[in-house]
């Protein structure tokens, strides 16, 4: 009996994946009835509320991706030059200052990084680039960048030091400097987990939501400029949201065409990423 | 082969472990900064008025009221419902068929959740919940959201506090001929309490910090009462933050700010506390 | 000691509180194979890494008195430890290989230190002074991973010969090897003496009897007797050591 309520709470989670999936296919069906595959994947207006109305979708993904290229700009480098320190180079003091700052960034919620990149960073870049919009996708990456950092920084770390310590002796005793045997033994060594954790940050950037909905704008435009306004497609979601959608019209069924397309993709880079981490543990073992 | 490029390479080697040490400490300087932007606009607004009073069309009487109410109530009935389910669903996956072929499925699938955005949840939640169970935008719908959305972080928290304990008590436990559920109630789960605690608080902190889900339920954004039963519409301290950064005037924002502290003051008591109990537990049991 | 390229002054070695050497002083000659014996922990390893400085990776770490590479105090202010290690090559217990291929392990560390001769002579004459070439010159590109233990260990020694040091540490090179590898590698160690400086640490007596010129004795981080291989095992000074050798102890 106990073991039947207990089978039943795992299922849950099977039932939600299947929930999830059933949603957003049969709601998108609909959507697809009208808009065909097409226009919604090529089309590059995005105009689903005022006439004349467009369905397609690239302006809100040109906008995410600018979002996520530009906090990946930020967050990989960073952060594998932050896991290389810590595990290569930085005492054990300075590891539980840095560890903790880095979980603390971790924890803070998305609303906050949507207000800092609103009142801090954005007026920052104007006084640099005075021509930029107040709302822009460079504030909107940065933050979103320093959000992916502790992931970036706490993955690549495990990675790193799952690397066996007789490879760099084998390598120090050859006379090479710590630069030398980070480069040419421990990061090769350590490539497949580095590169699951950069696409696991990559997929947590492209679901990021209220950071990029206060500070990215709302104004779905294909551009790579970084400094305009533009809309990803986390935040279109919510905008529908906020406002007053009637149920089953097309508008209401773009959030789960949109919110289809985002599931796909982001299921698709950790899958990816799942895989990547679980061949890499084989050749360690 | 003795060229003397040793001097080449040491400077290389100085300059390298240099840029390493800079880009890691550049995250401490963007926290401090962070945190010192944020009290800076914000302390003005701090006072036992503002959280005390309802928000308002005017600044300088918003207040956070509805907003922190609703986040208690919230978390309340979501810590009621993903807790035994979470709980569950872990000592399911843990302690009966742990190698069996449907455990890895649901282990990777869980594994899976843990990775779809939020506002996926959010979708979920309105279609299921608010529109076909009907519930409306009210706090059971959002709290059923929250809780499915936060299921994945318990039961991986919960799972590896399970594993901590070692086999050698569930098997010495067996051998007395007791059953797979009385050596768990007994054994395994009072000392796995801690790690199971600490999963727990640190998942509610995701949970409070959540804004995206709730908004797609229809949480509203400017709410003047008190929630009174679960099936009334709500606010939260998140979703309030957001109504007033969205706002252009300078006033508003720096209420936002005030919002925020109060945010970060009860995430650092709820991750202190989840720090504590991890330390008490570690000093009391040392297998 | 008429030609002593490594040698300690006084040297003690402490890990925090506790001592590893105490109070060592011993040189060893060039161009001959000396061996370090000793029961379990007395300190062969951590005399072996002071010369050059695998130690300095373990934080609790500390010396007094010298280590001497040439006369050169090893632990100088000047003294860099790159530089060190570049003449001192060491052989480790466990084959430890890079995960490239057998070309690479080998070229590796002469392409840092500015090598722009001919690779491919360095790798053969490497690999033939390693008895390793006739087993793998068609597969130079193949991973080192695919390779034998004995093997390995027989690549690491070619990739420490191919940086042309003036002193090879080895430390228990054969102890995780087959009987045969064993042997092989024993036979190596006394073509290289003719080139090289050998340090070797062994827990196998035997094994040093067979291969060593020179014979150090520590007991608990202390030198008991330094001398002729042959006298130490056929007629030791001390009564410590005659009793570690005739197998009363250790």
């Amino acid at each position: 009996m106990i073991y039947s309520i207990l089978a039943l709470s795992a299922f849950l989670s099977v039932i939600t994946t299947i929930g999830i999936i059933f949603v957003l296919t049969t709601e998108s069906a609909g959507f697809f009835k009208e808009v065909s595959f097409f226009e919604f994947l090529f089309g590059t207006r995005w105009e689903p509320l005022l006439e004349p109305k467009s369905f397609g979708v690239l302006p809100l993904v040109s906008g995410t991706i600018t979002i996520v290229i530009g906090a990946g700009l930020i967050a990989l480098p960073i952060g594998i030059m932050t896991a290389i320190y810590l595990s290569e180079y930085a005492s054990p003091k300075t590891r539980s200052t840095i560890k903790p700052t880095l979980e603390i960034l971790a924890g803070i919620p998305t609303v906050v990084y949507g207000y800092f990149a609103l009142t801090f960073i954005t007026p920052l870049i104007r006084t640099v680039f005075p021509a930029t919009q107040i709302f822009n996708s460079a504030s909107a990456s940065i933050v979103v960048g320093i959000m992916i950092l502790p992931m970036v920084a706490s993955l690549c770390d495990d990675a790193i030091r799952s690397v066996p310590t007789s490879l760099r002796q084998g390598g120090f005793s050859m006379g090479a400097t710590t630069f030398e045997v980070t480069k040419s033994i421990v990061v090769p060594g350590a490539f497949s987990g580095i590169i699951a954790s950069f696409v696991l940050a990559l997929s947590r950037a492209f679901g990021e939501t209220m950071a990029v909905t206060l500070a990215a704008g709302a104004t779905p435009n294909l551009t790579i400029n970084p400094l305009e306004s533009i809309q990803t497609m986390t935040a279109y979601i919510v905008q529908v949201s906020l406002g007053d959608t009637p149920a089953g019209g097309i508008e209401y069924q773009t959030i789960f065409a949109v919110g289809a397309l985002l599931f796909f993709v982001t299921l698709s880079m950790n899958i990816f990423a799942n895989h990547i981490m679980n061949k890499y543990r084989e050749v360690h073992e | 082969m003795r060229t003397s490029n040793l001097d080449k390479r040491k400077k290389q080697e100085k300059r390298f472990h240099m840029l390493c040490k800079s880009l890691t400490w550049m995250s401490l300087v963007v926290l401090v900064i962070l945190l010192t932007h944020v009290s800076v606009e914000g302390f003005s607004r701090l006072s036992l008025e503002f959280i005390n009073s309802f928000p308002s069309r005017f600044a300088h009487k918003a207040g956070l009221k509805s907003a922190l109410w609703g986040s208690v109530w919230l978390m309340g009935m979501v810590f009621l419902i993903s807790v035994p389910l979470g709980v569950a669903s872990a000592i399911y996956l843990e302690e009966y068929n742990s190698k069996s072929k449907i455990s890895r499925l649901i282990e990777i699938n869980i594994s899976n959740l843990a990775g779809v955005p939020s506002v996926v949840y959010g979708i979920l939640g309105l279609a299921i919940f608010v529109r076909f169970f009907g519930l409306d935008r009210s706090l059971l719908a959002g709290s059923m959201t929250m809780s499915l959305l936060i299921l994945p972080v318990i039961i991986i928290a919960s799972r590896e506090a399970l594993r901590t304990i070692p086999q050698s008590i569930r098997l010495g436990s067996l051998a007395l001929g007791t059953t797979t559920w009385q050596t768990i109630w007994h054994h395994v789960l009072p000392p796995a309490v801690p790690g199971i605690l600490t999963g727990i608080i640190l998942a509610m902190s995701r949970a409070i910090g959540e804004t995206a889900p709730l908004i797609m339920i229809g949480a509203l954004t400017y709410v003047a009462f008190l929630p009174e039963t679960p099936m009334d519409p709500f606010t939260t301290l998140p979703i309030q933050i957001f109504n007033w950064a969205s706002r252009p005037q300078h006033a508003f924002q720096e209420v936002a700010a005030a919002g925020i502290i109060v945010l970060l003051t009860l995430l650092l008591f709820m991750n202190t506390a989840a720090v504590l109990i991890r330390y008490r537990a570690q000093k009391k049991c040392n297998w | 000691m008429p030609n002593p390229i490594i040698s300690t002054k006084n040297l003690s070695v402490f890990y925090g509180e506790i001592p590893a050497i105490k109070d060592c002083t011993i040189s060893f000659e060039t161009n001959k194979v000396t061996s370090i014996i000793g029961p379990s922990g007395c300190g062969k390893s951590t005399l072996l890494r002071t010369f050059n400085r695998m130690n300095d990776f373990i934080e609790s770490f500390r010396i007094k008195g010298q280590s001497l590479f040439l006369g050169e105090n090893i632990y100088g202010e000047d003294a860099d430890p790159v530089d060190i290690r570049r003449r001192i090559g060491m052989v480790f217990q466990k084959p430890n290989p890079f995960p490239k291929s057998i070309y690479d392990n080998i070229i590796w560390g002469p392409k840092i230190n500015g090598f722009n001769g001919n690779e491919n002579e360095l790798i053969e004459s490497s690999l033939k002074n390693a008895a390793l070439w006739n087993e793998v010159k068609d597969r130079l590109s193949d991973s080192a991973m695919e390779l034998s233990g004995g093997q390995q260990q027989r690549l690491c020694i070619a990739r420490a010969i191919a940086m042309q040091p003036e002193v090879i540490l080895m430390d228990e090179p054969a102890s995780s090897l087959d009987p045969k590898s064993t042997t092989r590698i024993e036979d190596l160690i006394g073509e290289l003496r003719e080139t090289y400086t050998i340090v070797i640490v062994t827990h196998n007596m035997q094994q040093a009897a067979r291969v060593s010129d020179y014979t150090l004795f520590l007991y608990e981080g202390n030198m008991i007797e330094y001398g002729n291989t042959k006298k130490i095992f056929t007629s030791p000074d001390n009564q410590q050591t005659e009793d570690y050798i005739t197998g009363r102890f250790g």
